[in-house]
């Protein structure tokens, strides 16, 4: 044991020393990288790769005495005692015979699991004690004396507390954790008809805010944010799903087995430089011992179309056309006669008379023609496992496919998974943990593009009917004669579709227990990914009444645009993880070292004119359109990380960990740096003198913890290399001679001396169980500073190229989060209530950039403010009359719009300076601006209720966000801002003498004077919603070949309150507009069975 | 066992040494900087990116000749100092483009001579950028090398436009000299800039200066005067003709190196089937984004060679007898009857089949002015939106002679026949204007040589983009305002023209 300490001390001391002198020293010594050359580069690289080795030689010089004592311990430990046979069954507390559970000898390393009769058999020393153990179960302890058979009964931890929670390289007891993670587990998430998983994540966790932007299949936009905002820029939470990053959209829901997001500094420490946005490691569910298992697990939904706009009847919006004109322009479009036209049902459309043209008066609902209000998703996971301790296997498959809201042509995603899962036990030490994993993923969509058929459907003129008259002889069917038809363009327009396909292993090589309580893990993953995405135009013409006169197309020339790529990530890791137990005090200590290496290989091409507009390949294109181009992207990642607990008592834990990160986006100056962290905790509640008075808390735990994480998702790939791009992989051609030329230029500055952002996070926090854990509450308070928040330098522009991202920004963020859970039995009914709510603000400290409110609007980085600040006016109501208009207008020296009138807005000159402005766009002067808010939400909660009785149980799941401000786009709330833009349903609330009170101001085309950025027009972005609800049965079954059958009915999204413009879903984004694909509710029916 | 044990040990061990020497990443499908700039071809491609920076925008509505859908902000006096302003920061893009060129192909392994004809072409633009800055802004910084984040220049004050003007002229002599004739020129190198177009760009900043500095007493102006005057003389030598069709010039026919009035041509793609790099200025057109002026209108002669306005909108004493009295006219077209004929290349006749169909004159959305622009509309280019593909002039013969006709008036009080005949009367012949310009000519009718070589250049050059500098340098924009209008609109409220502010970035 001494010689093992020793080991220790030396394994702790050793890592900081030689990272801190070694690397300050060299990053001190440095001499601008600008002006070495390249010799001394390569010689700079060399040294440092030979530091970097000797930080990798200790690891690897002091396994081989360790190693060499491991061979000691082997010869010599090999049994001596007198032994025995011993037996049992060990079934949960409803008699059931349980799999699976531990069995172990106290204080040494034999031990076994129960197979699938819950049965065990064990040689053991009369003395012995054996431990039961199993996950979401107290563990007991059984002295062997004389018994030779056993029936153990399992208690079922009423709290969970002793569950174990994955962390990062490894697992804890959640009792023995000091910092910040939440878990779920996947039965939480059961049953809810959503796209993926980080949409059934929405609400359930206290600090983890799900963001989605849009319904579109496959495009729903998910962005997961672990407690508010870490930087301007993107800091991407680092997602590993079973170890492998990954695209957590992408997995089954119906695999999951749990999630556990690393919120504090404590936590994620360990993955150092990617860690900043949080981390959140998803496994999911793995092969036991047992009788072969089959699950099964079915869902069909229903999705309907959920706030929408409506559109109005042609007349209705000819009113508001004729409106608008004529208080534009002084003239209406159209007189009585039109007018009577297009109410006219009989009439609906006439030759021109001067114009080669038809001229339409119908009434066509564009979006009951082009979109469907009921659309189908279905999911489908089926899993097979078994096997026995020593070699046990899952293997799981699923598919998911949703169709969209475009009634014609494609508009859809499906998705298909699969996985393999196997353990074996090679030997007493040595075992091995294979996992394999395929997902393919594919959007289809139109060539046109979904969204602006949308914006066509929402938009167009309602007097321009579907098809032409009868009698048209242009052979095209549909009417484009006003405007593009967006009907006909889902039909034959084209189709788009992509197809992303990912292949995963990893292999875990795991040798435990040569020296009692050292583990060392050997990993190797791969994620191999594919991707193809084939674009096939085709061109559509609208005519007048003959073919001579075009009157719209789109998709011309016709074209093909194929782009695939090829990426794979590769990951090396291993780590030694030694446990040990000294007195009171006990200690676990892991160390390791990790290589990641990233590679995509892209490739673009193009074509246009094909020679027809049915068949589409690059081998058909006009040859001198063709175009093609390739993309590399490349980085690495090398890394050293290691971890303390320590635990005296189970009342005092302390942890520290550390991360040292060398990456390839950085020059090799500034490429490595420490992430370090820190974290204790008090457990009150193993006191004797709070164990003694308040018996009714059997939980009280104080946390605290400090650490630094960086943030590398804004750096780029090679920020401190200048690069040239070249003109052909451009958009803006060069033409001389007939011919596209090339041209090579630098578009921005390097920045050598650009690192990563360093975020510093400070967690305090308690967990206090009451009434033996019946209620339990978590709460959190922290407090995040980034300190090298990247920014896009500001220089005036006379430099004449884009200036980099450089370390530019300070920024704060802190918070506070809350947990309540209540869970308990009357009768025979169970049932459980829970809130949970966090509350997030954060403010720019310090920014070195442009620090301009400009014109109003939202304004993402402000030095002062929170991020995506909300700039508008105050507005005084409508002017309601001439005396109004002419008392308003007095008010100003400089009238912002000429045209003034009743029914127009007012704005307030707040600085009373007689002209409506911005003062000169800064926040110490914004002129008759304020500040209206933020886009992104200061609190999210979520409250559930459940509860079973007898085979039924029910859930139901509301989430919201409250003080959240957002602004809809101009030209979309704004009616005829664009001449071609028809109004909606909600605009025939608009100003007119005769409706005082109107929402919208008076009809005005083509001027957006109404619609400036102001405090009637930001929207108010609280909701509450029921975000799920369900009921489901299982049945009692006495079949021994069906061992469960639930059914449930589940509904998503099913309701909400909001003030929210009725129109737009409250979870929208900023500047929100007319072409945002449709949310939806669904109701879903499900079963879930297993054998 | 312990093999298996001491293998794994190894392994983990393995990977990590293994993984040190992977972390110096080079990008592979992106060229690096410092592997740049060695031969011919990496200073033209360099170069190459100057000619696609340059501005392709014609639609110049601040003067008094043309109309957009609404007002322009400097023509009714509205315009507010921007944050940030294209004619600022692009302007100083390609200055920088132009210095990294001359800072970094000095490393190239190539003859003087090559070199000097990249670093020409280089300095040609930087010198285009310097005028286009200085006649928007007056003093601007001058910058002659890049900059990094870190320079003290960058928040230097602005540069006396003096100095900014001669860095002007040197760029371009040494552009002049080091630059291809127009006749060296190989046909597919046809857009690269040539002496012509050296000493082109001379003449009209020259111009430019020189009157500036006469009307608006800013000292010494003869110098800049006799610039321009040599500049132009030196372009007069390389062999330009005029294009024999006016009305043609503007179109596909008046495109590539066969028509030598061509100086300085933005190239655009093949045609509308394969654009390759586009416009939208037919359909700009149809949109009224350039509607004409009657302002514009009234500059036009009739062909007894005499006008009904003066230059500055008011009428004349002794109007020709051909003019029809405003608002009288019996017909629309009226208007275009007995004109030079530049008008109806220039403006659409009623009845005459325009962009859609006949042209019936309107104020509607298409034409604030009820005049339809004819001048560069092509049918082909109109099909297909953003598709339009004919080469767009920037320097042609003509306005080197209009500069050089200007520049001698200037710059002795008077012009001799001979120049005359040179200059105007060629661009008259050339038009189908029956009538030539005179000594003789104008002091029998009382007209006023100067009006009439500012007419010449109004007309000559309607809708090219030079109105509002002409109108700046003449310091006549204070004078312009034609409140009288019947078939076009009010467009010139009567205030105060400045240098436009620059903006605040």
């Amino acid at each position: 044991m001494t010689k093992l300490l020793r080991y220790h001390r030396l394994t702790n001391a050793s890592p900081a020393k030689p990272i801190t002198t070694g690397m300050g020293l060299r990053r001190h010594q440095q001499p601008s990288p600008l002006l070495r050359s390249v010799s001394q580069t390569k010689k700079d690289c060399f040294m440092r790769i030979s530091t970097f080795a000797g930080h990798l030689k200790w690891p690897a010089k002091n396994l081989l005495p360790l190693l060499a004592l491991l061979g000691l311990q082997l010869l010599a430990g090999t049994a001596i005692a007198q032994t025995k046979r011993v037996e049992g069954t060990v079934t949960d507390g409803q008699g059931s015979p349980m799999s699976g559970v531990s069995v172990q000898v106290k204080n040494a390393s034999s031990g076994t699991m129960t197979n699938a009769e819950g049965k065990f058999g064990l040689n053991v020393t009369a003395g012995a004690v054996l431990v039961f153990s199993h996950t979401g179960f107290l563990d007991r302890e059984e002295k062997v004396d004389d018994h030779t058979s056993f029936i153990i009964k399992m208690q079922e931890d009423p709290s969970t507390l002793q569950n174990i929670v994955v962390v990062g390289y490894g697992t804890q007891k959640k009792v023995n954790m000091s910092g910040s993670v939440a878990q779920v587990t996947g039965k939480d998430l059961a049953n809810r008809p959503v796209a993926n998983v980080t949409g059934a994540l929405q609400g359930v966790l206290p600090g983890l805010t799900v963001l989605r932007g849009s319904g579109k299949p496959g495009g729903e936009g998910y962005d997961i944010r672990v407690r508010g905002f870490t930087s301007a820029n993107s800091a991407k939470a680092l997602v590993l799903v079973d170890g492998i990053e990954q695209d957590m959209n992408l997995i089954d829901p119906s695999d999951i087995e749990s999630i556990s997001v690393l919120k504090d500094a404590s936590a994620s420490a360990i993955y150092g430089a990617r860690a900043a946005g949080g981390v959140i490691l998803v496994t999911t569910r793995q092969g036991s011992a047992g009788k072969t298992r089959i699950t099964l697990s079915s869902n069909y939904g229903i999705n309907i179309t959920a706030r929408q706009p409506e559109r109005l009847n042609s007349w209705e919006e000819q009113i508001l056309i004729d409106e608008a004109r004529l208080n534009a322009t002084g003239a209406p479009e159209y007189n009585e006669e039109q007018y009577e036209w297009v109410s006219n049902p009989n009439f609906s459309y006439r030759p021109n008379p001067t114009q080669d043209r038809w001229e339409y008066f119908g009434n066509n609902n564009w979006i009951k023609e082009g979109m469907d209000k009921i659309n189908h998703q279905q999911n489908h996971s089926l899993s097979v496992s078994g096997g026995d301790t020593k070699l046990n296997y899952l293997v799981s498959g699923a598919f998911f496919m949703r169709d969209g809201v475009l009634r014609y042509g494609p508009d859809d995603n499906k998705r298909t998974n699969l996985k393999l899962n196997v353990n074996a036990e090679l030997n007493k030490y040595v075992s091995l943990k294979l996992t394999a994993g395929y997902i393919n993923s594919q959007v289809r969509e139109n060539a046109f593009g979904t969204e602006q058929i949308i914006n066509r459907l929402y938009r167009s003129r309602a007097r321009q009917n579907l098809y032409v008259p009868a009698e048209d002889v242009t052979g095209q069917p549909y009417n484009g004669d006003l405007q593009i038809n967006a009907v006909d363009i889902e039909k034959n327009g084209g189709t788009e579709w992509r197809n992303y396909g990912t292949f995963t292993g990893r292999l875990n090589l795991q040798v435990k227990n040569v020296i009692k309580g050292l583990t060392l893990d050997v990993i190797g993953w791969r994620n191999q990914n594919y991707y193809n995405m084939e674009n096939n135009s085709r061109s559509l013409y609208w005519y007048g009444r003959s073919t001579n006169t075009i009157r719209s197309s789109v998709n011309v020339p016709n074209s093909i645009t194929v782009t695939k790529n090829k990426a794979f990530q590769n990951n090396l890791q291993s780590f030694l993880t030694y446990n040990f137990k000294l007195n009171q005090h006990e200690f676990k200590i892991m160390q390791g070292g990790s290589y990641e290496e990233y590679r995509k290989d892209e490739f673009t091409a193009s074509a246009q004119n094909m020679i027809t507009n049915d068949f589409f390949s690059l081998n058909y294109g006009d040859p001198l359109t063709k175009t093609s181009a390739d993309k590399i992207e490349t980085w690495a990642l090398a890394s050293l990380f290691g971890r303390l607990n320590y635990n005296f008592a189970g009342k005092y834990l302390f942890e520290a960990s550390y991360r040292y990160d060398g990456s390839s986006r950085l020059a090799p100056s500034n490429r490595w740096q420490l992430f370090p962290s820190f974290s204790a905790a008090w457990r009150l509640s193993e006191e004797n003198f709070f164990r003694d008075n308040i018996s009714f808390i059997p939980n009280f735990k104080i946390r605290a913890s400090w650490g630094q994480l960086g943030n590398s998702s804004a750096l780029g790939l090679y920020p401190y290399i200048p690069l040239l791009t070249s003109g052909l992989t451009t958009d803006n051609n060069l033409v001389f001679n007939d011919v596209r030329s090339q041209y090579i230029y630098q578009d921005v500055l390097a920045s050598p001396e650009v690192t990563w952002e360093t975020v510093q996070q400070s967690n305090i926090g308690i967990d206090i169980g009451v009434l033996q854990n019946r209620l339990t509450i978590t709460a959190d308070y922290y407090v995040k500073k980034n300190k090298d928040m990247l920014a896009q330098l500001f220089v005036p522009n006379i430099i004449g190229i884009k200036t980099p991202f450089y370390n530019v920004g300070e920024l704060k963020s802190w918070g506070t989060e809350l947990d309540i859970k209540w869970r308990d039995r009357v009768g025979n009914v169970d049932y459980r209530i829970g809130f949970n709510i966090s509350d997030n603000q954060n403010k720019v400290t310090r920014y070195d950039g442009k620090n301009s409110i400009g014109t109003g609007g939202v304004v993402e980085i402000l030095e002062g403010y929170p991020l995506n600040t909300v700039w508008g006016y105050r507005t005084g109501g409508l002017i309601q009359s001439k005396t109004d208009l002419d008392d308003y207008k007095s008010k100003f020296t400089t009238q912002y719009f000429n045209n003034l009138a009743p029914g127009d807005m007012k704005y307030i000159d707040l600085n009373g300076d007689g002209i409506l402005s911005a003062g000169d766009g800064t926040p110490e002067n914004p002129g008759d601006l304020v500040l209206l808010g933020t886009t992104n939400a200061r609190y999210q909660y979520g409250f559930e209720l459940g509860f079973s009785w007898k085979g039924f149980d029910f859930s139901a799941f509301l989430q919201g966000a409250l003080d959240r401000k957002f602004l809809i786009n101009e030209g979309t709330l704004s009616p005829m801002l664009g001449t071609a833009d028809m109004p909606w349903s909600i605009h025939m609330d608009r100003w007119t003498p005769e409706n005082p009170n109107a929402f919208f101001p008076r009809m005005y085309q083509t001027d957006p004077h109404n619609f400036k950025s102001s405090d009637r027009w930001a929207q108010n972005g609280n909701y509450l919603r029921l975000k799920n609800i369900q009921l489901g049965y299982t049945f009692q079954l006495k079949k021994t070949w069906l061992r469960n059958l639930q059914v449930y009915v589940s509904g998503q999204d099913l309701w909400e309150t909001t003030r929210v413009l009725k129109v737009f879903d409250p979870e929208v984004g900023n500047n929100v507009s007319a072409t945002t694909y449709p949310f939806y509710r669904t109701v879903s029916f499900g079963l879930n069975a297993a054998f | 066992m312990n093999k298996i044990n001491f293998s794994i040990a190894i392994l983990a061990a393995g990977i990590l040494v293994a993984s040190c020497n992977k972390l110096d990443l080079k990008p592979e499908s992106t060229f690096s900087d410092a592997d740049y700039w060695n031969t011919e071809t990496d200073l033209m491609n360099a170069t190459n990116r100057l000619y696609q920076l340059l501005p392709n925008t014609w639609i110049d509505n601040r003067a008094d000749d043309n109309v957009n859908q609404g007002f322009n902000s400097v023509s009714n006096g509205s315009r507010t100092i921007p944050n940030t302003s294209g004619d600022w920061n692009d302007r100083y893009r390609e200055i920088f483009t132009a210095n990294n060129i001359l800072e970094k192909g000095v490393k190239a392994n190539v003859s003087e001579e090559i070199r000097n004809r990249y670093f020409a072409e280089a300095r040609f633009f930087r010198a285009y950028a310097y005028f286009s800055l200085a006649s928007k802004y007056g003093d601007v910084p001058l910058l002659l090398k890049t900059l990094d984040i870190k320079s003290p220049e960058l928040t230097m004050p602005r540069t006396a436009r003096a100095e900014v003007m001669k860095a002007i002229y040197e760029d371009l002599d040494f552009a002049a000299t080091w630059l291809p004739r127009r006749d060296q020129l190989p046909n597919a190198q046809w857009g690269r800039v040539t002496k012509s177009a050296a000493w082109g760009l001379k003449a009209r900043a020259a111009l430019y200066e020189g009157t500036r500095r006469k009307f608006h007493n800013d000292g010494d102006w003869q110098d800049d005067l006799q610039k321009a005057v040599d500049a132009a003389q030196m372009v007069m030598t390389q062999g330009h003709t005029l294009f024999p069709n006016y009305g043609e010039l503007f179109v596909h026919e008046g495109e590539g190196p066969t028509n030598k009035e061509n100086i300085f041509v933005k190239i655009y793609g093949v045609d509308n089937e394969n654009t390759l790099l586009g416009h939208n200025f037919s359909r700009d057109l149809e949109n009224g984004r350039i509607a004409i002026t009657r302002n514009l209108v009234r500059q036009y002669l009739y062909t007894d060679g005499l006008p009904a306005f003066n230059t500055d909108n008011t009428p004349v004493a002794n109007p020709s007898p051909l003019f029809v009295a405003e608002n009288n006219e019996p017909s629309y077209n009226t208007i275009f009857e007995n004109r030079d004929p530049r008008l109806t290349f220039t403006v659409f006749q009623a009845g005459e089949t325009a962009y859609k169909g006949p042209w019936v004159p309107t104020t509607s959305l298409g034409s604030r002015s009820a005049f339809a622009s004819k001048k560069g509309f092509n049918i082909e280019d109109w099909t297909i939106n953003s598709r339009a593909t004919t080469d767009r002039i920037l320097m042609r013969y003509a306005e080197i002679l209009l500069i050089y006709a200007e520049a001698k008036y200037e710059l002795n009080g008077s012009i001799s026949d001979a120049d005359l005949d040179l200059t105007v009367n060629a661009l008259r012949n050339r038009a189908g204007m029956p009538v030539a310009l005179t000594n003789a000519f104008a002091t029998a009718n009382g007209l006023n040589m100067r009006e009439e070589i500012r007419r010449e250049r109004t007309i000559e050059l309607a809708l090219e983009g030079f109105r509002y500098d002409d109108l700046i340098r003449w310091k006549t924009d204070r004078n312009r305002c034609c409140r009288k209008t019947c078939w076009a609109q009010n467009l010139w409220p009567p205030t105060g023209r400045a240098p436009t502010p620059i903006p605040y970035g």
